[in-house]
């Protein structure tokens, strides 16, 4: 079977304005997804993850940058970035995003029925009646194994427990069988017991549907689990990626092996002080590798240019100017 | 043989609602050796936390016995002895939410002082750059508002905060659930050496196993409001005996290959967590168990001794 690429972000920068000060969140990421492939998105908090997936679904516009995305709809890419009339109405379709606080991107005053349905109908407008929708609406629920559908329907989304919540927004992106599907910290909230449930499940529709995941978090392990290709973020650039396994049991890029050595493991033996330092401000971010005032490795030609990424193996890049 | 400084015998703690009594807590043992970390590992709903508000007494216990240092503490805490309310601190789960915002850094930590009788301003005011200092934040903060603190700036303030009255015991409720790792490697390395410095005793509520792993001297898995295992840290990571505690220990996402030796085989987890209102009928782990019974429905399992110090509430393990 091909690689197809489904989506190529090229060199995105996203610069927020507020106030006085011009935000640079998210500076130069570029990435591919192949169809059938699950690509994790780590960085800890205000890396400027989230900002991606969300210019992906045009939640945020992009201040320069391309991302193409290969509409079947369509039967062309379109950029996403800048789409050309109404094709963005039809290509959407094909993209699902499952947000970070399923308590909060359910509207609370529709049934789980009503917005699950509403969704359905406009994502899928081929899928004819109301009777038809509706059986659609249980089989989904079905398959991310939550007891009682009717009952569900029929529920806000506050009388559901955090997780049951989660599983719902999991259905209803799949429900739709998107191409492409954005799951931003999906299960940041939930248990590891939970967590676990909900990644298998996750895993089973992908492989079944052949569905390209974005998957947005900040926890290493559930990236190792899930994900074919791992990107790793600092500060609104990319800084190392590659095969998951492969990067987290040999870091290169002196972030990913500070972030290695913070997490406390199984095997004991204790973990490192953690990274020295803080996240830069975004106005003004530091010039040349926006890692270097935290780096202990940093050499004069840091703070001037900007490293590209080298070829360490076939599965593993790195942007660093040590190698 | 050293001396227990907080013993919980057969403790409970009984919400009335209009829906049920919830029984957060439904009778917990364990006791902590000075100077030792106890790790009270569960998740969300288990009733960790409300252990702790007993202890500190934000909680009234339904029944059951607090012992501190062998003296009682099962009552309110305006009740209590001040030298008990100085030696018995905590830490919220929530830093942001915990420090108030119209106070400045300094007024919030000197008030635990101004609490136990130390009016003097002056020497207060040197105290609170000396706790500062212990939590390594430099003197300039002392001024600030915690709204414009980060997450670890403002975790550090609370640790400082409890340390304010000299404390021998201190609950850590998820001081670190909230933030980033390379923050909580920070934050933990600091309290790990706290602990040595002024010989504290820590009980660790947290829903993080791996993090226990490094941290507790014993660990404790709580499951519904009753503890299902007790052992010492390294024990149980290597022998884990309750089916639950096996079921939570194969969930946990790893990031080397190492560690994934060390997990136990994934367990398919079924189902959720029961609603306290309604536990279960004998063993409340049973309608999720893989390794289920025909006594397990009815009877509740006593905690059974299966090494000196490792304690397990299976019916397995009984005779």
């Amino acid at each position: 079977m091909g690689r197809e690429v489904v989506l190529r972000i090229e060199d995105l920068h996203v610069v927020f304005n507020v106030l006085k000060a011009k935000l640079k969140v998210v500076d130069g990421v570029s990435l591919t997804a192949h169809s059938g492939e699950r690509l994790g998105l780590v960085g800890e908090s205000s890396c400027g993850k989230t900002t991606c997936g969300r210019c992906i679904v045009r939640l945020v516009q992009p201040t320069s940058g391309q991302i193409l995305f290969a509409s079947k709809r369509l039967g062309e890419n379109i950029d996403v970035a800048n789409p050309e009339g109404r094709k963005w109405y039809e290509a959407k379709r094909e993209i699902q995003m499952i947000f970070q606080n399923p308590g909060a991107s359910l509207n609370p005053v529709f049934t789980i029925g009503t917005q699950f349905m509403t969704a359905l109908r406009y994502a899928r407008p081929e899928a004819i009646n109301d009777r038809g929708i509706r059986r659609r609406v249980v089989e989904a629920l079905k398959e991310v194994q939550l007891p009682d559908p009717e009952r569900i329907l029929k529920s806000y989304p506050f009388q559901l427990s955090g997780g049951m919540n989660q599983r719902v927004s999991i259905a209803m992106a799949l429900a739709v069988e998107p191409e492409l599907l954005i799951a931003d910290e999906p299960t940041t909230a939930l248990d590891v017991t939970v967590q676990n449930q909900i990644l298998e499940l996750l895993y089973a529709l992908v492989k079944r549907k052949r569905t390209s995941v974005l998957y947005i978090t900040h926890n290493l392990g559930v990236i190792r689990e899930i994900a074919d290709t791992v990107y790793v973020m600092y500060a609104g650039t990319i800084v190392e990626h590659g095969n998951p396994r492969e990067i987290f049991s040999n870091p290169l890029h002196p972030y990913t092996q500070g972030l290695m050595e913070a997490i406390p493991k199984l095997a004991a033996g204790g973990f490192s002080k953690g990274i020295p330092g803080s996240i830069p401000n975004y106005s003004e971010p530091p010039s040349g590798c926006r890692f270097h005032p935290r780096c202990s490795k940093q050499m004069q030609i840091c703070v001037e240019e900007r490293p590209s990424f080298v070829e360490v193996s076939e599965d593993h890049k790195v942007a660093c100017f040590l190698l | 043989m050293t001396d227990k400084i907080l013993r919980v015998d057969a403790l409970k703690k009984h919400f009335k609602t209009k829906h049920g009594t919830v029984r957060a807590v439904d009778g917990v043992d364990f006791d902590i050796d000075s100077g030792e970390t106890l790790g009270l590992v569960g998740e969300s709903g288990s009733g960790k936390t409300t252990v702790g508000y007993t202890i500190i007494g934000l909680h009234v216990p339904t029944a059951g016995i607090v012992l501190f240092k062998g003296e009682s503490i099962a009552l309110p805490v305006a009740k209590r002895s001040k030298s008990i309310k100085r030696e018995l601190q905590i830490v919220f789960q929530n830093p942001g939410s915990s420090l108030n915002p119209r106070r400045r850094i300094e007024e919030i930590i000197e008030l635990p002082l101004r609490v136990h009788g130390r009016n003097d301003h002056r020497n207060n005011k040197q105290r609170v750059v000396e706790l500062l200092r212990k939590v390594e934040l430099s003197s300039d903060y002392a001024s600030k508002a915690p709204t414009t603190l980060s997450g670890g700036e403002q975790a550090r303030v609370t640790i400082a905060r409890a340390l304010a009255t000299d404390p021998k015991f201190i609950i850590l409720d998820e001081p670190t659930a909230a933030l980033d790792v390379s923050i909580q490697a920070k934050i933990i390395t600091m309290l790990i050496e706290l602990q040595q410095e002024l010989s504290l005793s820590y009980l660790f509520v947290s829903h993080d196993l791996s993090l226990m792993r490094n941290v507790a001297d014993r660990v404790a898995i709580m499951y519904l409001g009753k503890i299902c295992e007790v052992a010492r840290t390294a024990e149980f990571f290597q022998n884990p005996l309750h089916p639950y505690s096996q079921m939570l220990l194969s969930s946990i996402p790893v990031v080397s290959d190492e560690d994934e030796k060390l997990r136990p085989k994934k367990i398919r987890v079924v189902g959720e967590i029961p609603s306290p209102v309604d536990l279960p009928s004998g063993c409340s782990f049973h309608p999720r168990c893989p390794k289920k019974m025909s006594i397990c429905p009815q009877v509740d399992p006593t905690m059974v001794a299966v090494e000196a110090e490792h304690v397990v509430r299976c019916h397995l393990f009984e005779d």
